[in-house]
């Protein structure tokens, strides 16, 4: 008999060929026994520039480029390693020490081994990912080595030995192929990096020069800050002493959440924390219309804000009605938190079962039942820790304070009320406090109260406008750094010396229409510098107008898929901020090569249509086209050239021509119901030279030509979407608004009715939007703005979407009453634009220049979906560091006036939006902040320094204050309701920002 | 009562006749001069086939050879009720705890509560027998994919009997193995091939030869080592390494040298695999062996010539088990074989052609000696009875044919 199996010993082939053996659980539930042949080679290069043999034999890749070594020949030395040294990080260095390696201080030439990195991969994505990105930035030198396909350095698992061992042994093989392979004469030392005691002792046994992470940067310069940078995780697990008190339950094991998930008795979603009661949170699951409220610290059970959780209903006995406390961290000593106290009972499965219904019964039940669905987490799918900034609470940092340079633990207090405080050890702790700080969580055991984490950086004094404005960019995950050298070499040679060809037979005029004789004119906020977008309209001989709408074409400047191209789809959007704009496209191009500025030739990508004086659209054209702005007005004075009688050129005539059909066109979509809603909105405009910044605070105006701009945007977006969709049936980019759930506004709806006598149809747009204007005060005119921005809030957000993955009537956008909606006119400024520019352009057959380019993204469904969550992502934070720009600056202002003349608030008006058990919430619509009003922030006639007491109408929303033993003083208020109140600027007396300054408002007596 | 071999052999009466002769002789003479306890010399191999989770490659002398793969998927046991059983479970933990629980603790630990223990389906093994010349409806193929199927469904009773009680084990069939949890099992599939040509003349019946195969392939699957616990979806570890054997290697043949040192530390010493059930019996799966009668005379392993002039074929299937409660101070685990069934398999003798006798010597419807004459098939309780005393052993000395061959095929495990 011929032996039929495959001995790897005994083959003459053996030693270039292996195989590797393990299980693959298939999402269906398949388990597949999975067995990878491995053929090993000899011409995969060390990458070394010291190397003189791997050059020759590296193999050149598809476009026959041999790939350039990347280790520097001169690798930086340390005390240690005076000739200098290469690095070999194992996996928990990368675990434990990511930080470092990312520093730019220290770090360089360091080998990844592929047994590292794929290990990496399995076991944290994110560290995966940042490696990566090491990996390809030029400046820092780390190598990808695939040991695992180099026939040197493979090694085959031993019988019985584990897969961690085994990785163990292929690092030290590696490191020491290195070290022999390199010529020995000027050979830098080869570090292998690893926290792992056994593996130390492997590596110095197999003859390596290993190292620990802390003994490595022992030895180099600026040690405290990068001491400070190791992960608190996994290096502190040897020498922790036994496991304290157990605070927090167990998750369950991956397999029961499994099992759980399927059976439907857990659930998945992602925990908020209230904003109001930091213990207090919620997680929307697809079972439940409502989300269910998680709380305590107990049943958070470690989730952090933004994770993703598992979570188990609780039995009906714990159900509570969601808390109507402002709890904030900084008030609460740590000796009386409010933990819920927790019975375990048995629950059988079937009354789990019977659970989920009460659940279903609950939250169909109208809100009178107070007691609503509470739940616990029971495990953590996925983590969404980030970077934090934050504070160093200084009554942490205790009296070793002055003893210097000894280590200790501090509290790093978030920016984000949200996050709890995350325990970091430090060495620099008397540097660190009053300084903006940036931090990481590494975990949170069981038995640590708060999470425990590290220091990455400082940015910072706190309050100086650096520090903030940076703190604020991280926060919200802005990109701020400037473009790299790769995106700015996609620019026009010619920079702003770019023109339009003046010869028509120039490839740029290939395919694109001469509009320069249209009177064609832009209307933007004061003070623009990237102009989008431009109209014109003029009459047709047929009685009909022709209206155009030109828009940037941005897309021919950025061609897709190069490095200025990918860099826009990173940022997703130009994030404003009150003095600070972060572009999204390099400035040549947003604020002038692309810029419709007046006077100047400029491409643009036109949507033409012809409307009858009714403001029926008969047809629509698209065409890419070059223009001559013929003027750039602000709001203001195309208003004001408008309603000036004496003039009666044809640029104002056919501006009268767009106002009055936009405001027909505006009739016609409110009649379809389209909603009319509010934000508070307020713009600053800081470039005014007064001494009182606060005067810049500027409610935006709403006049005619904002709304004249906005209709022909929506109509234009509204046209490209329909033919864009008819191209791409299947990835067209749009834009949907979802319609949110009745429940969604069962508070505010139940708040009207007692309150006001007001109801709020929620069936429809269209009855929404009559509803709204039915909830009119007289006495109180800015309540209805008030509703409206209050039932904004009630709303799902727009998103944008791949047409193939909903279904056609999902495309609807709920606030404008659109079938279908796409963003089109803002390329400059929106990432979302610039690709349907591109879909356009292809749809409408363009052949000019560029369209050699084709971009394959287009038609790729899944690529699509993950550029428009990213979109998505970006669009939300950009809004929010918009908003937290403001208030830090309405703040900044106050704080100016309050040094000039002190103890002088600012007297405006308020209206009560929320209200507590021991607080309230009022918007300050001159401001457009809202802020918490706590019992001591009442003004109370000839009260003193007493403890305020307070009563608390929940049906009626109504809340008294008075002063201990003086309730004939009491002063109430109640939803709703204007206010006085003085809102000043004060510094903070709690630990959480100690020397932050917030915006107190106090509530004046009447 | 199978079929026959298939077609006839190409033996004339006269060979036939000398052959049967030489066989009823005491002891039979064979014609390779074997006993006739003797099997022909084997070779095998096993985990051969890397993708599957078990595999065995097994030939004989006479060229025919055999390939068995096995794989198995985790599939959702029909008809449960995730709800009921997950409710079971956790009452099933609460009586536990209870001291007036009605189950005494020794008949829960003895695993005789049987209705609680979630069994088996003969339909969780699939097994689909090949070969080459054949058709796939061909009557051959389905009497010996029964034939093969039958022993790893079936269970046998035995009945240990100790200082004080006398308790009946049911021992675990191959299907009880496969069970999960009450929602989950794991499905095998097993594929046997005949690679060698199978022609009328020249190879012998392929039975014995694929039961062995089988049993090889069986011994070396490995399953994934689940990480769920209880009623949990099955979650599996993803190393290879860590799988785990279906059935887990008897002790004192342990594969590796170093857990056979670890057997000599003394009784208190557990053997590396931990033992699955206490009192339950550590089975094997089972084997399947050809044995001809002639005369009285008993004959293992028939070759092809053989069997042309059998009294009778017979199919003995012989489970192995051994006792983890009652050996464990043993060094030595034996494998206890039990009769799970014995066919008659139609000989070929059966179709030869009638020996036309010398003139002169015609007596109508006798035996005349020298002449053949087809046998008919038959066989008498009491040379039955020596058949099974013959695979089982008789005493504690003479250890049985299934024994031995359990044994030798140890050997090539160990390999």
């Amino acid at each position: 008999m011929k032996s039929l199996k495959r001995n790897f010993k005994s083959d003459s082939q053996s030693n270039t060929i292996s195989s590797k053996t393990f299980v693959r659980s298939t999402k269906s539930g398949k388990l597949q026994k999975v067995v990878s042949e491995i053929y090993l080679r000899s011409d995969i290069p060390c990458s070394s520039k010291l190397c003189p043999l791997c050059p020759s034999i590296a193999p050149a890749d598809a476009n026959g480029n041999v790939p350039k070594p990347i280790l520097s020949s001169r690798p930086a030395g340390t005390k240690a390693f005076p000739a200098g040294h290469y690095l070999v990080p194992d996996t928990n260095a990368f675990m434990n020490g990511m930080d470092l390696f990312e520093d730019p201080g220290a770090f360089y030439d360091v080998i990844v081994l592929q047994t590292v990195l794929e290990e990496l991969k399995n076991r944290s994505l994110p560290l995966y990912n940042r490696t990566l990105a090491l990996t390809r930035s030029e400046e820092k030198r780390f190598y990808v080595f695939f040991n695992e396909f180099r026939l040197e350095t493979y090694i085959r698992r031993n019988e019985g030995e584990s897969i961690n061992d085994r990785n163990d042994r292929a690092v030290v093989r590696a490191a020491k192929w290195y070290s022999e392979h390199l010529p020995r004469r000027k050979c830098p030392a080869v570090v292998v990096l690893t926290d792992d005691q056994a593996n130390l002792q492997k590596a110095k046994a197999g003859g390596v020069t290993a190292y620990s992470l802390r003994d490595y940067v022992s030895c180099l310069e600026n040690v405290d800050r990068l001491l400070d940078m190791i992960s608190e995780a996994r290096q502190g697990q040897e020498d922790r002493p036994q496991p304290g008190e157990l605070i927090y339950p167990e998750y369950y094991s991956n397999s029961k959440i499994l099992t759980g998930l399927k059976a439907g008795v857990l659930h998945q979603g992602i925990f908020h924390v209230s904003p109001y009661n930091y213990l207090e949170g919620t997680v929307q699951v697809a079972a439940f219309d409502r989300p269910l409220i998680i709380i305590g610290r107990e049943s958070s059970n470690r989730a952090i804000s933004g994770d993703s959780v598992v979570i188990e209903v609780l039995p009906k006995e714990q159900w509570k009605a969601p808390s109507s406390k402002i709890i904030e961290e900084e008030t609460l000593n740590q000796n009386d938190n409010p933990e819920v106290e927790e019975t375990e009972a048995v629950i059988t499965e079937k009354e789990r079962r019977a659970l989920q219904e009460e659940v279903k019964k609950a939250h169909g039940a109208p809100t009178e039942a107070r007691s609503q669905p509470t739940a616990r987490v029971v495990g953590v799918m996925k983590r969404n820790w980030r970077q934090y900034v934050g504070t160093v609470d200084p009554g942490s940092t205790g009296s070793f304070a002055s003893q210097g340079r000894k280590q200790q633990t501090v509290f790093l207090v978030p920016m984000d009320k949200r996050i709890p405080k995350i325990r970091i050890r430090t060495r620099q702790a008397d540097e660190l406090v009053g300084k903006r700080v940036v931090a990481t969580i590494d975990s949170w055991d069981r038995d640590t109260r708060y999470p425990v984490g590290h220091y990455v950086r400082s940015l910072g004094d706190l309050e100086t406008k650096g520090a903030e404005t940076e703190a604020l960019l991280l926060e919200y995950d802005v990109q701020y750094r400037p473009f790299p050298k790769t995106v700015l070499d996609c620019l026009p040679v010619e920079g702003h010396g770019w023109r339009v060809p003046a010869s028509s037979s120039d490839p740029g005029w290939i395919g694109r229409k001469d509009l320069r004789g249209l009177l064609v004119c832009s209307i933007d906020p004061p003070g623009c510098q990237d102009i989008d977008d431009a109209l014109h309209a003029r009459p047709l001989p047929n009685g009909n107008y022709e209206v155009g709408v030109h828009i940037a074409d941005v897309s021919h400047f950025v061609k897709p898929n190069n490095a200025m191209d990918e860099e826009a789809t990173a940022r997703g959007t130009t994030v404003y901020l009150v003095d600070k704009r972060i572009d999204m496209l390099p400035m040549l191009l947003g604020t002038d090569l692309c810029s419709l500025k007046p006077h100047i030739e400029r491409y643009a990508f036109s949507t033409m249509w012809e409307i009858t004086p009714d403001a029926d659209i008969v047809s629509a054209s698209f065409t890419k086209s070059v223009i001559l702005s013929r003027d750039a007005f602000s709001y203001e004075q195309a208003q004001m050239r408008i309603d000036d009688r004496n003039a009666s050129d044809d640029l104002t005539q056919s501006m009268r021509t767009l106002l009055s059909l936009s405001q027909k066109l505006r009739e016609k979509r409110m009649e379809a119901g389209a909603l009319n809603l509010s934000s508070p909105e307020v713009r600053i405009e800081t470039d005014s030279e007064t001494s009182d910044a606060l005067t810049d605070v500027k409610t935006k105006a709403s006049l005619a030509t904002n709304s004249l701009v906005e209709e022909f945007m929506l109509l234009a977006n509204t046209t490209v979407a329909k033919k864009i969709q008819s191209s791409f049936p299947q990835t067209a980019l749009l834009r949907r608004h979802a319609a949110p759930p009745a429940s969604n506004f069962a508070d505010l709806n139940d708040q009207l009715k007692r309150m006001k006598g007001f109801e709020l149809d929620v069936s429809s747009s269209k009855a929404l939007a009559d509803s709204l204007d039915k909830c009119v005060d007289l006495a109180n005119p800015f309540l209805n703005t008030l509703i409206r921005i209050m039932a904004t809030r009630c709303m799902t957000s727009a998103e944008y979407f791949c047409s193939g993955s909903h279904a056609e009537p999902e495309y609807r956008h709920y606030g404008l009453a659109s079938e279908i909606y796409t963003h089109f006119t803002s390329p400059i400024r929106r990432y979302a634009d610039l690709l349907v520019h591109r879909q356009l352009a292809y749809a409408i057959g363009y052949s000019g220049q560029g369209s050699e380019y084709v971009d394959e993204g287009l038609r790729n469904k899944s690529k699509l979906e993950g550029v428009c969550k990213n979109l998505n992502f970006r669009h939300r934070n950009a809004q929010m560091a918009g908003r937290a720009s403001i208030e830090f600056y309405v703040g900044q202002a106050l704080k100016a006036r309050g040094e000039t003349t002190p103890d002088s608030g600012i007297n405006v008006e308020g209206y009560v939006i929320r209200v507590f058990e021991n607080g309230a919430v009022v918007f300050v619509p001159r401001f457009g902040v809202e802020g918490l009003v706590r019992l001591d922030d009442f003004e109370l006639k000839g009260a003193g320094e007493g403890r305020r007491e307070s009563e608390f109408e929940i049906e009626n929303y109504r809340l008294k204050v008075w002063e201990k033993g003086r309730e004939d003083k009491a002063a109430s208020v109640e939803l709703f309701q204007k206010l006085n109140v003085r809102v000043s600027s004060e510094e903070k007396s709690g630990a959480r920002e100690k020397g932050k300054r917030r915006v107190r408002i106090v509530v004046l007596a009447s | 009562m199978m079929p026959a071999t298939s077609t006839a052999t190409t033996l004339s009466p006269a060979e036939l006749s000398y052959l049967h002769t030489s066989l009823t002789q005491t002891p039979p003479l064979r014609p390779d001069l074997r006993s006739s306890t003797e099997f022909r010399p084997l070779r095998a191999e096993t985990d051969l086939l890397p993708t599957c989770n078990g595999s065995a490659h097994v030939s004989l002398t006479d060229g025919s050879e055999a390939l068995v793969g096995i794989k198995a998927e985790v599939h959702r046991t029909a008809g449960a009720n995730v709800t009921k059983r997950l409710d079971e479970e956790m009452r099933e933990k609460m009586s536990l705890d209870e001291p007036s629980s009605t189950i005494s603790a020794a008949a829960a630990a003895a695993g005789l509560d049987s209705n609680r223990k979630p069994r088996g389906h003969p339909d969780w093994i699939s097994l689909n027998v090949d070969i080459s010349t054949l058709r796939d409806d061909d009557a051959l193929l389905i009497f010996l994919s029964e034939m093969l199927r039958e022993p790893l469904l079936t269970t046998s009773t035995t009945t240990t009997t100790t200082t004080t009680t006398t308790t009946a084990t049911r021992s675990s069939s191959l299907a009880d193995m496969l069970v999960i949890n009450s929602n989950w099992h794991w499905h095998l599939h097993i594929d046997i091939l005949l690679l060698s040509p199978f022609t009328a003349s020249g190879t012998s019946y392929p039975l014995p030869l694929l039961s062995l195969a089988t049993h090889l392939a069986l011994r070396s699957a490995r399953l994934p080592k689940l990480k769920s616990q209880g009623e949990e979806d099955p979650l599996v570890d993803d190393d290879w390494e860590s799988s785990l054997f279906l059935f887990p290697p008897p002790p004192t043949s342990a594969r590796k040298p170093e857990s056979s040192a670890s057997g000599k530390a003394g009784p208190n010493e557990q053997h590396s695999i931990p033992p699955r059930e206490a009192g339950r019996l550590l089975t094997m799966p089972p084997i399947t062996l050809l044995v001809m009668t002639v005369n009285s005379n008993i004959i293992f392993d028939p070759s092809h010539s053989e069997l042309a002039v059998a009294d009778a074929v017979l199919a003995v299937s012989v489970s192995f088990s051994s006792d983890t409660t009652t050996h464990h101070h043993h060094h030595h685990h034996a494998q206890t074989p039990t009769l799970l069934a014995v066919r008659t398999i139609e000989t070929p003798a059966r179709d030869t052609m009638r020996g036309v006798p010398a003139a002169g010597e015609v007596v109508e419807g006798d035996l005349v000696p020298g002449v053949w004459r087809p046998r008919v098939g038959g066989v008498k309780r009491e040379v039955l009875k020596r058949v099974v005393r013959a695979v089982l052993g008789a005493s504690a000395d003479d250890s049985g044919v299934a024994r031995e061959v359990f044994d030798g095929l140890e050997a090539f495990l160990r390999s």
